[in-house]
């Protein structure tokens, strides 16, 4: 199983004490600097015992780890007597938004005339996240009438959460959203081009620009850093709006342009820019794995208040 | 390099045309080679796995990250 262990490393629950309880078993047990990151590979009883962990990209390592692990789960005597686990009383609500818009977001570099970047991962990189939006604010990229021809403006909600959560630099990390008054351009627009009884076909345009600095002390030594980002996105794309159920069954966006800067946690230090970079957007499906909430859906201002 | 890559590195290439949107989602979506992990499926839930390796008798095998492994991370 895959979950994001920074809120399990300290959420007051029992599935935070049970990941805890691995945890500590593990490479990272006791650790508090550089940082207390509990993230890494574990296998585990269903009870909670640990037999084997480690945090490595390299698939060598990983299999010996694993065959250690199965080693060590043959010769227990007890775990196929462990008691079941009780119900989980969720530590946070749920927030997908059933019935909304939910899109799977890829980050990558774009082809570039000039090309210094260091070749290895960094060069290759991409990353994925989900971005969620209401019914509502769905609702706001169709036209009403949807005659052709009619345009509509993107609820400024979405927009402001487009822009500050999900056009981040993450092809390599994962930076911070930005920050509230970073959107100095913003518009998301769409125009009627195609309509049947059932369905609207509407294409996408609009523009979000973002520019910030952004500091942070660097963990371990204390050393202070900060670096001017920016990210000018063109936005342009088409979606088809099923008119019966009032949700989107197609959904294709491209945020393309210029970024500059690096941050805390997204590897740019060596490729400051200005080069060309894309975040797509595309409907998410309805499996487990496509209903992984957004990086940054803890954020206070995520569904929270426009600032 | 993709089609869609080489159309957005040198409009040249196109006499000039601009790429569209279709060829920079085509540029930025994973190859097939690069989604391998995702043929695994993945329980999403520690605890909801704690009870399906009980029911079948098996390990946890837990990937957890700063940043969910199968999203942004």
């Amino acid at each position: 199983m895959a979950e994001n262990c920074s809120p399990l490393q300290s959420q007051p629950d029992a599935k935070g004490e049970f990941f805890r309880l691995v945890a500590e078993q593990g490479h990272y047990g006791g650790r508090t600097f550089p940082t207390p990151t509990r993230q890494g590979l574990y296998v585990c009883t269903p009870g909670g015992t640990t037999l084997g962990a480690l945090n490595t990209r390299d698939a060598g390592p990983l299999l010996e780890m694993l065959q250690t692990a199965l080693e060590r789960w043959d010769h227990l005597a007890v775990h196929a007597t462990s008691e079941a686990p009780g119900e989980y009383d969720r530590f946070r609500p749920d927030r997908y938004p059933h019935g909304g818009l939910v899109l799977r977001a890829i980050a990558r570099d774009l082809p570039r005339e000039v090309d210094t970047r260091i070749d290895d991962w960094r060069k290759i990189a991409w990353n994925l996240d989900y971005a969620w939006f209401t019914r509502e604010e769905a609702a706001s990229l169709v036209p009403d009438p949807a005659l052709p021809g009619a345009t509509a403006v993107a609820s400024p909600e979405l927009v402001r959460r487009l822009g500050r959560f999900h056009l981040r630099d993450f092809v390599r990390g994962e930076p911070a959203p930005w920050p509230a008054d970073a959107l100095h351009d913003a518009s998301l627009s769409s125009v009627v081009t195609g309509v049947s009884d059932d369905t609207v076909t509407v294409s996408l345009h609009g523009r979000i620009r973002l520019a910030a600095e952004f500091r942070w002390v660097r963990q371990g030594d204390g050393e202070a850093h900060g670096s001017p980002c920016s990210f000018d996105a063109t936005l342009s794309g088409e979606a088809e709006w099923d008119r019966v159920t009032g949700r989107f069954v197609r959904f294709d966006l491209a945020a393309s342009g210029p970024r500059a800067g690096t941050q805390q946690y997204n590897n740019r230090p060596d490729d400051l820019g200005p080069a060309p970079m894309a975040v797509v957007f595309e409907l998410a499906g309805d499996t487990p794995r496509d209903r992984t909430p957004p990086h940054t859906v803890l954020h206070a201002q995520y569904f929270g208040e426009p600032a | 390099m993709t089609t869609a890559a080489k159309r957005i590195e040198g409009t040249g290439q196109l006499g000039g045309a601009a790429p569209t949107f279709r060829d920079i989602i085509a540029a930025v979506q994973p190859h097939p080679d690069e989604l391998q992990w995702q043929a695994i499926p993945w329980q999403t839930d520690l605890w909801e796995a704690r009870r399906l390796a009980l029911e079948v008798g098996r390990p946890i095998f837990l990937w957890a990250m700063n940043g969910n492994p199968l999203g942004c991370t």
